[in-house]
């Protein structure tokens, strides 16, 4: 189970601090502090527990999911909601602000406004946004409840599929929104042997299945991620394990989608990992530089990987869209995976 | 011997890794088989000392990629190519993508390695190639 935040002060841009937003996250902490500023940008330094930043985003909530240069993009976007996650997993890129003190963005109306224009921008089309990117969706609920402000606004927008990224099994207060069947809930997996040692500060996989379960009856589509993968002795078996065990929790006809993806990550990385977590073996399995320059395992294992992942999955649901995350088309092809243009309007048949 | 701070970094952080990797003390890899022959061959001066344990601890560090390069080349000598065609594929064969180079002096060798080129693409023998070493891991 995660820890509890505790930040040591808030700090909040006087532009949106009489907001209802701003005012019902201040009173979570009552014993900090909390200071009003012009910019928070002043303050974006310290760790996360130093301070909690509340600033009105200025710039566009929705970005294009950054993906990484020269493999395949999904056509998917983000909401940049924030920064901050204290799950602290091992090969997460977040570790490259981790000098950075937690920070939200309290203008939850301009938000949903926005994501209101960008649909109506693009009436043919079904668009695939996500929330996860630089926060935990679910686990970012003990400092903010987007969710409870989102889920019914953005589950009215009919060319809009809305997707909640976490590994927080923290999932009551999202169970009795009004999602209308239009919002997906989806959880990064890994096996427990992995999970235990570089995703040490979010919840247990098998909490996460339970919360799936949950989510499914309460009548959310769900997500899975098995992203990043990690190859080790074994693997296969451990993973097949995951997967029999997440179809026991959910059954298929309520998976939107799942996704594969290998272990991959910034050189820059490598020296933080090694040093923060002395117990992760991940550095020390046969990374090469991909086409990005990241590090990624060998095309052949990469392609060994997900070709029986694929299999193990679509011999339990041979209809959910099975993806592959950043990589390239071909590979894409050559495992059986859904093409990535295919995603949505398989999940969502009928463009929802 | 005396190895640049590069040189340097770079077989300190494959020793280092393997070590880890291995369960291995640094002693204990100075004084395997992938060390030891070199530090006592009095053949060898230092830096190409250096140069062979660099390449025998990077072969230990990736052994995929060691594999599927040896794989690769034995491939391709079998292709008949004898020095006048050179093949060579992306880094790490993160790609299918191959380079194919040639040099000739006069036209009647020109028209024999567009010959040997069109007879391998039809055989299909250098993706052939390619993919043995792919799926080597």
């Amino acid at each position: 189970m995660s820890r509890p935040y505790k930040p040591r002060k808030i700090i909040v841009e006087r532009s949106i601090a009489g907001t209802a937003t701003a005012r019902m996250i201040v009173d979570r902490f009552p014993t900090a502090p909390v200071e009003e500023v012009e910019r928070v940008s002043a303050f974006k330094s310290g760790p996360a527990e130093q301070a909690l930043l509340i600033a009105e985003q200025r710039s566009r909530f929705i970005k294009k999911c950054p993906g990484t240069p020269k493999y395949a993009c999904c056509d998917y976007f983000v909401l940049d909601l924030g920064i901050g996650c204290l799950y602290n997993c091992s090969y997460c890129y977040l570790h490259h602000y981790m000098n950075s003190p937690f920070l939200v963005y309290a203008n939850v109306d301009d938000l949903i406004d926005e994501v209101g224009r960008f649909c109506a921008g693009r009436p043919n089309k079904v668009v695939r946004l996500g929330s996860g990117e630089f926060i935990d969706s679910v686990g970012i609920g003990s400092i903010i409840d987007y969710n409870r402000m989102l889920v019914p606004a953005l589950a009215r927008i009919p060319n809009l599929v809305f997707e909640i990224k976490t590994k927080s099994a923290a999932v009551e207060s999202i169970l009795n929104l009004d999602h209308r069947g239009r919002v997906v809930i989806s959880w990064s997996l890994n096996p427990e042997k992995v999970a235990v040692v570089d995703e040490a500060g979010a919840d247990k996989p098998a909490d996460r299945l339970a919360a799936a379960a949950r989510c499914a009856a309460a009548g959310y589509r769900i997500g899975f991620h098995f992203d990043p993968m990690i190859y080790y002795d074994g693997w296969l078996e451990d993973y097949g394990d995951l997967v029999e065990r997440l179809f026991a929790a959910v059954r298929p006809a309520r998976i939107a989608w799942i996704s594969l993806g290998a272990l991959r990550f910034n050189p820059a990385l490598k020296p933080i990992l090694k040093e923060k977590f002395p117990n992760s073996s991940l550095v020390y399995a046969e990374l090469l530089p991909g086409l990005d320059g990241k590090y990624r395992y060998f095309l052949g294992q990469r392609r060994q990987m997900f070709q029986e992942m694929t299999k193990v999955i679509r011999r339990r649901a041979p209809r959910v869209p099975v993806y592959l995350c950043m990589e390239s088309p071909e590979l894409a092809a050559a495992v059986g995976a859904t093409p990535v243009a295919d995603i949505a309007r398989s999940a969502f048949p009928g463009g929802r | 011997m005396r190895p640049s701070q590069n040189l340097r970094r770079e077989l300190t952080e494959l020793a280092e890794e393997i070590g880890v990797r291995d369960k291995l003390k640094a002693a204990e890899l100075l004084e395997g088989p992938d060390c030891r022959p070199i530090l006592s061959d009095e053949k060898m001066n230092g830096p190409q000392k250096l140069a062979k344990i660099k390449e025998n601890l990077f072969r230990r560090r990736y052994p995929a990629l060691t594999l599927a390069t040896s794989r690769f080349q034995e491939r391709l000598s079998e292709l008949g190519l004898k020095g006048r065609v050179r093949i060579s594929h992306a880094p790490y064969f993160e790609t299918g993508e191959l380079t194919v180079e040639f040099t000739y002096t006069r036209p009647d060798e020109l028209r024999e390695i567009l010959r040997l080129l069109g007879r391998l693409e039809s055989e299909n023998l250098i993706e052939q190639a390619l993919q043995a070493a792919q799926d080597n891991c």
